[in-house]
């Protein structure tokens, strides 16, 4: 066999072979291969990310490049902001309310769909086409469904006998939040149903025949043997899920351009105001930069209350 | 409590057609009577077991439990109890929650319930692996653990698919005791599902041999392995499996003269006679009338003898293949009509390669008809059974 080797190596072009000698070395090997993706990461993540944390304790005047040491005053004036605390109150309940319906709505779907009836793969394929469509285009889909004036939407609730009069879904101060996140999680609920369905698959059918054989009902199946089965994945979920959805911004800028009344104006539309709209870079660095740190507090207690390593045990 | 099958029926639609799993099943299971289905893969055995488990629901036919009917009860309303072949324990709770799981159906207090797993566990002797997961259990404790779960409400049959067939060969043997003395202890019909017959005739009061979706025959291991109804169950039932030679009919007993006592023979019957490669031998004839000229003879490797000489034997064949079987030898011969099995003791010292003559002892010969495959004669009369190896 060696000799064999030994013939191949002679045979092969004398550039393969020391092309072959530099890819074996280990090191030349490794950044090859890893380095480009370090390189795009920090060009694309970290770079920004380091950049607003260093803008945010200058005072940037979008029109002049000059940047004036501050220190911690942008953080002192973001915090004193009335408006800052209330668009984190709205981004909290965009995100809770996108996760919590979007969960729901998700692992129901994901429940139907791995049961077997008839036009299964349509209606997955139905379910999946939210989540293919870019945002915009849905956004702009879902402006015309909810128009005030002839919007499909409040044309079928009418004529269901609903309501009385079309309803301005994204233009009502009382509706526009509800829309917005009934709206995202209509894009957004397919990707909660993907998880869990591919979950709910790995159960073996011999645990739910066990529990029925056992006198289980339906109900107790579902509670004793699927939820527990899905605690770890719906931590995952709702983790990724929420972090997205508190960071949520072109969704809701493209429907409702945080308004109306600003009832809409979550956090990140608050930053992107800062920065575009009163030209102030440094404070809308600041204002990323709190909700960065936020995300990183909340993530870290919810990881600690959860324990997820304890969450899924598995065979 | 008994379990009763009629005419049980389970079809599928396949494309272009449909194909039959379970044809036309009858069987009654008598209390506490330990019953095994054995046959190949894809014969329907499980899919009985999941009809009478609800799991299935029958195409056609009725199951009983108790006399009353079930076919169209729900599958957590009919009170039974089963294994399965992947155990089936729920991997996020400890044994001791998986025992009382039945119980917690059931709405028994959590101090109840512990206390019954508990008595459970005992007599599985798990006792000290309560508060384990199924994943930390070895495969052994995982079968006793599942039995636990069986046995810690009072089921009204005990249905068992496969339960040991994942397990390696020693601890199927301890397992199997395990099952026998639960099935002793509660009294209970239990249907027992497997492919492997040693299982079959060792733990079973009776057995049932399906093939193709349909039941074979049903009888006690030592009726299937001594008195076998049809060609199949001969061939099946018994390791190493029947021999078989083929022959013709040259004369048999009118009907009235037949044996009246079904697959067996009486003394003072009728007669069959049939030649086999310039042999005549004449043996019982059973209650079935032969419809063909072509018949089969069986005999078993056991009662298989080896000769030199030529003249000894009813034919000849060449000495393939000796190997060891526990304290005797199997011989396998390629003969005029295929391959021959014999047991021979240890002493037995042919080489390989030699032409031995085959004679067998034509009281242990049965003769199957080449057109409807049941047995139409036998050498051995009612009451006398093979020694050779007994199938206990």
């Amino acid at each position: 066999m060696p000799a064999k080797h030994e013939e191949v190596r002679r045979r092969v072009h004398p550039y393969q072979e020391s092309l072959y000698d530099v890819l074996s070395k280990r090191w030349i090997f490794v950044g090859l291969t890893v380095l480009p993706a370090i390189g795009l990461f920090a060009f694309i993540n970290m770079l920004p990310m380091l950049w607003a944390l260093t803008a945010s304790f200058f005072e940037i005047g979008a029109l002049s490049p000059e940047w004036h040491w501050v220190g911690l005053e942008n953080f002192r004036i973001v915090l004193d902001d009335g408006k800052f605390w209330a668009s984190l109150f709205r981004s909290t309940v965009f995100a809770g309310g996108s996760v919590a319906l979007q969960v729901t709505a998700g692992t129901a779907l994901a429940l139907l769909l791995n049961r077997d009836f008839k036009f299964k793969r349509v209606v997955r394929a139905i379910a999946l086409l939210p989540y293919i469509v870019p945002t915009a285009v849905l956004s702009f889909i879902a402006l015309w469904m909810g128009n005030s004036r002839y919007g499909i939407v409040s044309q079928i609730l009418h004529q269901l006998g609903l309501i009385e009069q079309f309803i301005p879904w994204y233009g009502s101060p009382e509706l526009a939040m509800f829309a917005v996140i009934t709206t995202s999680s209509w894009k957004f609920t397919i990707f909660v149903t993907i998880i869990v369905l591919a979950r709910l698959q790995s159960i073996p059918s011999s645990l739910y025949e066990a529990a029925t054989v056992s006198g289980a009902s339906a109900y107790r199946r579902f509670v004793d043997i699927t939820l527990p089965n899905l605690r770890g994945v719906l931590f995952i979920v709702v983790l990724l899920r929420g972090v997205w959805m508190f960071n949520k911004f072109d969704i809701v800028y493209i429907l409702t351009k945080g308004g109306p009344l600003n009832k809409t104006t979550i956090a990140s539309i608050y930053a992107y105001r800062m920065a575009f709209d009163q030209l102030n870079l440094g404070r809308a660095a600041a204002v990323s930069t709190l909700l960065f740190l936020l995300l990183l507090g909340a993530a870290a207690v919810y990881f600690y209350y959860f324990e997820p390593s304890e969450e899924v045990r598995v065979e | 409590m008994t379990v009763e099958l009629t005419a049980l029926t389970k079809s599928y639609d396949i494309p272009g057609g449909e194909e039959i799993a379970v044809n036309g099943i009858d069987l009654e299971v008598g209390e506490d009577e330990f019953v095994s289905l054995v046959g190949p893969s894809g014969c329907g055995k499980s899919t009985t077991l999941r009809c009478i488990a609800g799991l299935e629901t029958p195409t056609s036919g009725e199951i009983r439990i108790n006399g009353e009917d079930v076919t169209d009860t729900a599958p957590n309303k009919r009170g039974l109890a089963m294994m399965f072949q992947d155990i089936a324990l729920y991997p996020h709770m400890t044994v001791w929650e998986n025992i009382a799981y039945p119980l917690k159906v059931r709405g028994v207090s959590e101090d109840d319930r512990h206390e019954e797993a508990t008595a459970a566990a005992e007599v599985m002797r798990i006792a000290d692996l309560l508060d384990k997961y199924p994943g930390e259990l070895s495969g052994g404790q995982r079968q006793r653990c599942a039995l636990a779960r069986t046995i810690v409400y009072d089921p009204k049959a005990f249905l068992m698919d496969e339960p040991l067939s994942d397990l390696d060969a020693k601890l199927k043997v301890a397992v199997r005791k395990e099952i026998q003395r639960v099935h002793d202890r509660v009294e209970r019909p239990t249907i027992y599902v497997t492919h492997d017959q040693a299982e079959a005739l060792s733990m079973s009061d009776r057995v049932a041999v399906m093939n193709d979706g349909e039941l074979m025959g049903i009888a006690t291991p030592d009726e299937h392995y001594n008195f076998p109804a049809n060609k199949f169950i001969a061939s099946f039932i018994g390791n190493p499996s029947m021999n078989f030679v083929t022959g013709q009919l040259l004369s048999s007993s009118d009907r009235e003269e037949r044996s009246s006592s079904g697959s067996r023979a009486k003394p003072g019957d009728g007669t069959i006679t049939v030649e086999f490669h310039d042999n005549e031998i004449e043996l019982g004839a059973t209650v079935n009338e032969p419809r063909s000229e072509t018949v089969e003879i069986g005999f078993r490797p056991e009662v298989v003898d080896l000769h030199a000489d030529p003249d000894e034997g009813y034919f000849e064949g060449t000495l393939e293949l000796i190997e060891r079987i526990g304290d005797r030898r199997l011989a396998t011969i390629q003969g005029p009509d295929g391959e021959i099995r014999a047991m021979v003791p240890d002493s037995y010292t042919a080489s390989e390669g030699t032409q031995v003559s085959v004679s067998f002892d034509e009281r242990d010969a049965h003769v199957f008809d080449d057109g409807t495959k049941n047995v139409v004669g036998r050498g051995r009369t009612e009451g006398a059974e093979i020694t050779a190896e007994s199938s206990s």
